[in-house]
């Protein structure tokens, strides 16, 4: 125990201290050495910080020794350490694409500030998921944002320049209205450490209820903001679809969990379930994420450039995990829960296949794709596995979360809630089945040299990551016992 | 009136907060929106600071007489202001890089710029 105590500090501190050295670092390859070993350092030390998670129950640490009302407490529970290892090793599998990728889509200055924003990135998140403290949540929450904006802007085009600015402006008020939320918890409470918090939290909800319900709404509205829930996605397509293609794995598959991630620590560590089910809460978190769900698929079917549409799937794909966290029965909490794992997975795998595409084709427009199956089968596999989990077909685990929120709305006893989920299923596919399917067995429209698909080490986690994907839906003991087992503890509380 | 001057600081930073987010909605300047979220960051800050504020409360000294102010929010809020500022630094430096590209800060000539090709 002794070791693997630290192992969490010491995962986010070595991320941190690297981020810091990269910029240092002659150009060359050494930057991007440095940000993989960063990358394989973070997802070891998550590794054995879920074993021990899985073995002995939550991981509390005290670091520098000093006790929570005055130290900085970490403390890493079941769904921390789950989404924390696959936050790790996703990143892991994103850092070795952009061994590839980066040389050829980012100018030659800008390639090491490319590698020690991803690790900072990567700090960030992890951070803020093994926080056990509402303000370092906040803290790391802005490390994590700044660093997205800046990965949007780093080729200095003009297009990503906007859109980083457009993702600035809305993620900014997004953070006011964080800390404006957290303060107002703390006002009412006078703590911010969670376990703390949540003892405070019923003499505070009987004393001043409106104190904590202003809270959590202004706290919610930050975390749409963030997380992109409709009507506030209006930043993502832009910057999902300017960024170089790593970073929109990185931001499409991981950065949005992250928020997700500080909304469910509000709603169900702190406040817990009984008290967010009496507000307003769960009715407007339903109608937004029913219209995320079904507007950003409509807007995916409009488009016609393949990183727009993957952007505006995203819209559609977190409003998921928002409607599942708005009924609150095991089930759909359950489903919320790997959805954050099955999407970040997928959604990181389609835009690593779509950057492979347009860096050899050099076209961004979906009608360009037609036979491109032909060309680079792998490629195109890898795009159709994630493809087909996204849609949600069995035996794939995007099937297995949309069963899961599915059930839960029928627990709740709400059957529109499940026909909204089976009905955008149905749109989903109006858009990737098409895709595949002229992909493989279209008319070839482009000439291409013979050649490879692209460097091996962009091909080879691309396909990787599909597989993966591939075999945990079918065999998915490791993520659904523990996230479930996560949902129960969570909504026992 | 007592209530109100009770209150005045969280009523100050309600001010703040719609006027700068007023001004980031309304202009069409980057800059001018730059500053609108700086005027919003510090209505929070003013309200975060305000909660930990006792009147009549002497500075947090452990020796001493009388009642003294929480110090918890003024230290947290220092740390917000290390972010806001270099939220802003940031946000300042791609106004830069636009002008450098576009010769324009204004979002609307930039949006046809994009978008009009």
């Amino acid at each position: 125990m002794a070791v693997v105590e630290h192992l969490p500090v010491l995962g986010v501190a070595g991320l941190l201290a690297m981020a810091f050295v990269i910029p240092l670092l002659p150009e060359g390859r050494l930057p991007a050495m440095l940000a993989l070993a960063g990358s394989v350092w973070a997802a070891l030390a998550q590794a054995g910080t879920l074993f021990a998670v899985l073995a002995e129950g939550t991981l509390v640490y005290h670091v520098g020794s000093w006790p929570p009302p005055w130290g900085i407490e970490v403390r890493v529970d079941l769904l921390g350490a789950v989404v924390a290892f696959v936050v790790a090793a996703v990143g892991l599998f994103i850092a070795v694409y952009a061994l590839g990728s980066v040389p050829l889509e980012i100018p030659g200055p800008a390639r090491r500030w490319y590698f020690c924003l991803q690790t900072l990135l990567s700090a960030g998140m992890l951070g803020l998921i093994n926080s056990g403290d509402l303000f370092n949540i906040f803290v790391f929450l802005e490390i994590t944002s700044l660093a997205a904006y800046a990965l949007v802007a780093v080729e200095d085009k003009l297009e990503s320049l906007e859109a980083s600015f457009k993702y600035l402006v809305l993620g900014s008020v997004g953070s006011g209205l964080v800390l404006l939320g957290i303060a107002m918890i703390y006002m009412v409470t006078g703590h911010l450490n969670l376990e703390a918090l949540a003892g405070a939290v019923p003499a505070a909800a009987e004393a001043f209820p409106r104190n904590l319900t202003a809270g959590l709404s202004v706290f919610v509205v930050g975390i749409a903001a963030k997380s992109a829930l409709f009507p506030l996605h209006v930043w993502l397509p832009d910057a999902h679809a300017n960024a170089p293609s790593p970073a929109s794995a990185l931001l499409s598959g991981l950065v949005l969990k992250t928020s997700l991630l500080v909304l469910v620590r509000v709603t169900f560590n702190v406040l817990g379930p009984a008290f967010a089910q009496a507000t307003p809460l769960p009715m407007v978190l339903f109608w937004l994420s029913t219209g995320g769900i079904l507007l950003g698929s409509l807007f995916a079917i409009a488009q016609r450039d393949l990183k727009r549409m993957l952007a505006y799937s995203s819209v559609a794909q977190v409003a998921y995990i928002f409607f599942g966290l708005s009924v609150f029965t095991h089930n759909a909490v359950t489903g919320a829960f790997l959805h954050i794992v099955y999407h970040a997975m997928l959604k990181a795998s389609l835009f690593m296949a779509a950057g492979l595409i347009i860096a050899r084709t050099g076209q961004r427009r979906l009608g360009a794709l037609s036979g491109i199956g032909r060309h680079m089968p792998l490629t195109t596999a890898a795009f159709a596995i994630a493809a087909v989990g996204m849609i949600g077909l069995p035996p794939t685990g995007g099937f297995l979360s949309k069963w899961y929120l599915a059930l839960g709305s029928v627990d709740a006893a709400k059957p529109l809630y499940a026909f909204v989920i089976v009905f955008s299923s149905l749109l989903n596919a109006m858009y990737f089945l098409p895709l595949i399917i002229s992909a493989f067995f279209g008319p070839a429209l482009q000439t291409l040299a013979p050649g490879r698909e692209g460097p091996l080490t962009m091909v080879l986690p691309t396909l990787l990551l599909s597989v993966v994907t591939l075999l945990i839906g079918i065999v998915p003991h490791f993520p659904l016992n523990a996230l479930a087992a996560a949902a129960a503890a969570l909504l026992g509380r | 009136m007592a209530p109100l001057v009770d209150r005045v600081y969280y009523f100050t930073s309600l001010a703040l907060f719609a006027i700068g987010f007023h001004t980031l909605v309304t202009n069409n300047n980057l800059i001018k929106k730059i500053m609108g979220l700086n005027i919003m960051d510090t209505a929070v800050f003013l309200f975060f600071v305000a909660t930990g504020f006792v009147r009549g409360g002497r500075a947090p000294l452990v020796t001493g007489p009388g009642v003294y102010t929480n110090p918890l929010p003024p230290a947290l809020i220092l740390t917000g202001i290390v972010i806001a500022v270099s939220t802003t630094g940031f946000a300042l430096a791609l106004a830069i890089r636009i002008y450098h590209h576009a010769g324009t800060l204004n979002v609307d000539e930039l949006t046809r710029r994009i978008r009009g090709g």
